[in-house]
């Protein structure tokens, strides 16, 4: 199968992903997670698949099989576990606990977004998406250009003179050109994206090319570099790319915003049920009314 | 005893990522569900409508995919820079050190200001791949396995048992508590995790003409026998990739993943490429670059398994995050050798005897590794060594090229975001550094090309630009030349490449670097020459080939540098010791002028009273460089 139907078959429907899952968490928590069987909140019930679970993770750490002695301490240590555990919770020494707050937060964040009905986005939704976000999704302005350098440091203080010498044999021959300045490791034809441009010659170097007109030879220009003869080639400017070729990318952007949007809203609709008193001096935290 | 900190596990509380996109689906009806949402149809038929591979007429690019050709190309090449080392949570360390971006953020983060990448490569650690995914998804049917538990618990003895020594083992196995019988579990969610890999890679490409970034699909293979780091980052040349990492535990020793690499890659039908880059020779303990022919029955077999080598191994690493692996002073007398070390390592020329760190060995750096490749080239008759050289970072915060000195932030989440705690690591980390390529163009095929050719350099972050060239007809004032690139291409062979024979008795090659600043002027360039006897001795040595002691120096308390140096260097050198009969390597080093490293940042953010000790200690400035993959002579008699 092709790749991208291979991706597609996996990752193209998260709302199956999301829904299965959300359902799964309470499902799969009670026959695994829940150590013991919950009915009335005084009764603990050892199931036999349990003590399976516990013998198989015994094997698994000694790499031998728990005999009856070692069973019996298995039990006992589950129910052990189980009865401090609800009797912590029943003081409420669970409240305050980072560790268990973050692990109980992650779970319901987890299954808040899971609950989010996220239908598949409509071409039109997606151009909307494209529209709203257009810097993430325009491609860079760029200049393509020629430059013969004069090194600074190479020439000292006649680089500029050599170069203003440079630009008027260029005017009389054209072709001279390619023979004069000096060598770089970057070489004399670029094309780059403005910001890319000042990295490599210093700032505001980008700005002063876009000002030059096309197709001649024009200068000095001064860089970091040394000093420069240019001649703009063309100027391409930027364009929103189309939607065919951003379809993927505008889909998985726009159910991930979707996805964040719905969890935080489910959040902040559990906040409103929650009166939240704060010390004078401090801070309100975000969302809150 | 490894450390913990030699295989990146690090302790710490975790945080609460969520893996939301590659949730085990095998948990799911999501897998057995055909696509069938409307919307969808039209473009499933497109994809799966026969790829048209682009030919590019100038014969500049082999294209193996389905792409525009790009609008701006240079047949002189142009340099792009990249990381082809970067985590995210989707590796189990770097989720338990709290890291939330994924391989989607890391794409967004290396394409944003002020990084602006132009490729990038996340490489995720193979092993592990599905495991961190079923503990970290409430609800799969791992999540609550005990292995899972500890893992989320970060209880950092037994975290670190459950999982990373698992590494260091010589037959390793996976847990079966977690993986269930034949590991189908596991090996279900890692490929989920794969495919969002591979799906993150292709959104953030640019298959238009503006050819804006590329992105590589790649994992690292996370071998430790013993502690020793045998850990290589895989890289695909396209979209067209194995149905699973091979990792670790398929392939416990390197033989095997190059035998899987070829196997389920380079002979499987559909143009797959794939290359190996190792990295952090410098903590292998002798390892890395051993040369051993597991199960070799004679001497042919031997060749083969060097040939695979070198044909999936072109490059190394040279320096990352975890210090660099160009020379170390005790088996180098060179001064520019004492940079960025891992420390805590004696140069007991360790041979795998010793374990994990404390023992460096001459080959575990690239001067001794290039060395003993040529001495097996005469022996065998195959160099399984002819690497060239990239930099990367290594960050396991999903944050690709983050490399500026005052910008480090720490790489293993929460493990060293706090500057005192980065500043007392042992060993401390750095930023890393960035992959070099000369290429044509900014595609895939472009990018990989020119890694396969080694026309790559590395550089501990700044962004210099630096070419070399060997030949035999060069003029010596070839720097006066403003064509210098056009003579370099025409009259010689750049980085990476074999000179020719010399073309008459008594020719002596001669080498032209040229090399332009970034942000910083340079200071010196060296050419080092690694060359082996007849009675089969190596010896290296290092020549400056261009600038020289300057007046350049930084103050570390205000960061703020003095004096000058070059904006562009160039020089040209002759071996005037070549002995035709002799095989020679020779690549060259471009030094900065002095800046602050980014413990100096650290350290005055302290108030005198407060500063951590450390910073009585550590190295406060560094001189950032670039080197070059290094141009071969064979030797003829």
């Amino acid at each position: 199968m092709d790749l991208r139907q291979r991706i597609r078959g996996k990752f193209r429907e998260p709302l199956l992903h999301f829904v299965a899952i959300g359902a799964m968490i309470f499902g799969v928590d009670r026959a695994l997670g829940g150590t013991v069987e919950v009915n009335d909140p005084q009764t603990l019930h050892v199931t036999a698949d349990m003590v399976e679970v516990l013998a198989a993770r015994h094997v698994e750490k000694t790499g031998r099989s728990p005999d009856a002695a070692t069973r019996r301490a298995l039990v006992n240590e589950l129910v052990r576990g189980e009865v401090l555990q609800r009797q912590a919770r029943a003081l409420g020494l669970d409240y305050g606990d980072l560790v268990v707050q973050r692990r109980l937060a992650q779970k319901m964040e987890f299954l808040l977004e899971s609950q989010a009905k996220l239908e598949p986005p409509t071409d039109a939704q997606l151009l909307q998406w494209r529209d709203t976000h257009p810097e993430r999704y325009r491609k860079s302005d760029r200049l393509r250009f020629e430059h013969r350098v004069f090194s600074t440091q190479r020439r000292g203080p006649t680089a500029e003179a050599d170069a203003k010498i440079a630009l008027a044999q260029i005017a009389e021959d054209p072709d001279s050109a390619a023979t004069l300045g000096d060598p770089s490791a970057h070489g004399s034809n670029l094309s780059l994206d403005p910001v890319a441009i000042d990295r490599r010659f210093g700032p505001g170097f980008a700005e002063r090319l876009q000002q030059l007109p096309p197709k001649d030879w024009h200068g000095p220009i001064s860089s970091r570099r040394g000093v420069h003869l240019v001649r703009v080639i063309e100027r391409i400017p930027g364009e929103l790319a189309s939607l065919d070729e951003l379809r993927e990318r505008l889909r998985e952007d726009l159910l991930r915003d979707r996805r964040e949007r719905a969890r935080e809203a489910a959040i902040e609709a559990l906040m409103e049920g929650y009166q939240i008193e704060l010390d004078p001096g401090v801070l309100e935290p975000e969302g809150v009314a | 005893m490894i450390s913990y900190r030699s295989l990146l596990l690090p302790l710490s509380l975790v945080a609460v990522p969520l893996a939301c996109d590659a949730v085990d689906a095998s948990a799911t009806d999501a897998r057995s569900t055909p696509a069938t949402a409307p919307d969808t149809t039209a473009s499933l038929a497109a994809a799966s409508a026969p790829a048209a591979i682009p030919v590019d007429p100038a014969g500049l690019v082999a294209y193996t995919e389905d792409r525009e050709p790009c609008a701006d190309r240079n047949p002189l090449r142009n340099a792009y820079y990249g990381d082809l080392h970067v985590h995210t949570r989707y590796s189990f360390d770097a989720y338990l050190a709290g890291t939330s971006n994924d391989p989607f953020d890391a794409y967004t983060l290396a394409q944003a200001d002020p990084v602006n990448l132009d490729f990038a490569g996340v490489t995720d650690h193979g092993e592990y791949l599905g495991e961190t995914q079923l503990c970290t998804t409430p609800g799969s049917p791992a999540y609550d396995s005990a292995p899972c538990a500890i893992f989320r618990s970060n209880a950092d003895v037994l975290g670190f048992a459950t999982f990373g020594l698992a590494l260091a083992q010589q037959d390793p196995d996976r847990s079966e508590t977690i993986c269930g019988p034949d590991d189908a579990t596991c090996l279900d969610a890692a490929g989920d995790a794969w495919s969002a890999t591979q799906l993150a890679a292709e959104l953030a490409y640019d298959r238009s003409d503006a050819c804006e970034f590329t992105s590589f699909v790649a994992y690292e293979y996370t071998g430790t026998t013993g502690g020793a780091n045998l850990h290589r980052n895989v890289v695909f040349r396209n979209g067209n990739v194995p149905a699973l990492p091979t990792s670790y535990f398929e392939a416990p020793v390197p033989q095997q993943l190059w035998q899987a690499l070829e196997a389920d890659c380079l002979d499987a039908p559909g143009g797959c490429d794939v290359l190996a880059i190792p990295h952090n020779s410098n903590a292998s303990n002798g390892q890395m670059f051993a040369l051993t022919y597991p199960d070799a029955a004679d001497v042919l077999e031997q060749a083969e398994q060097a040939s695979r080598r070198a044909a999936l191994e072109p490059l190394m690493e040279i320096i990352q995050h975890k210090g660099a692996s160009e020379c170390r002073p005790g088996f180098s007398a060179d001064e520019y050798c004492d940079f960025e070390l891992l420390d805590e390592q004696d140069p007991c020329n360790g041979d795998g005897s010793g374990s994990g760190l404390q023992c460096a060995a001459r080959s575990d750096y690239l001067r001794g590794a290039l060395a003993g490749g040529l001495a097996e080239g005469q022996d065998l008759g195959i160099n399984p060594l002819k690497l060239g050289v990239i930099a990367s970072t290594d960050t396991h915060n999903g944050v690709p090229g983050v490399v500026d000195e005052s910008q480090f932030e720490g790489h293993v989440g929460d493990t060293d975001d706090r500057r005192r705690d980065r500043l007392n690591d042992v060993p401390t980390f750095g930023p890393g550094g960035l992959a070099g390529v000369w290429a044509v163009e900014n595609s895939r095929d472009a990018i990989f090309e020119a890694m396969q050719r080694r026309e790559t350099f590395g550089t501990s972050g700044p962004r210099i630009a630096v070419r070399l060239f060997g030949g035999w007809d060069f003029e010596p004032a070839l720097c006066s030349d403003p064509n210098l690139l056009e003579v370099g291409y025409a009259q010689g062979v750049p980085m990476g490449s074999d000179l020719d024979e010399p073309p008459v008795q008594g020719a002596q090659p001669r080498f032209v670097l040229v090399a332009d600043q970034d942000q910083v002027p340079l200071q010196r360039a060296h050419i080092i020459k690694i060359w082996v006897d007849a009675q089969g001795q190596t010896h290296e040595e290092v020549y400056p080939l261009a600038g020289g002691d300057n007046d350049a120096s930084v103050d570390p308390a205000t960061c703020e540098p003095t004096g000058s140096g070059a904006d562009t260097l160039c020089g040209v050198w002759t071996d005037t010791n070549f002995d035709p009969t002799v095989p020679a390597v020779y690549y060259a080093r471009v030094l900065e002028n002095p800046t602050c490293r980014w413990s100096a940042y650290d350290c005055n953010s302290f108030p005198a009273l407060t500063r951590p000790r450390a910073c009585d200690d550590v190295a406060q400035v560094i001189q950032e460089r670039a080197w070059t993959s290094p141009v071969w002579y064979g030797g003829s008699l």
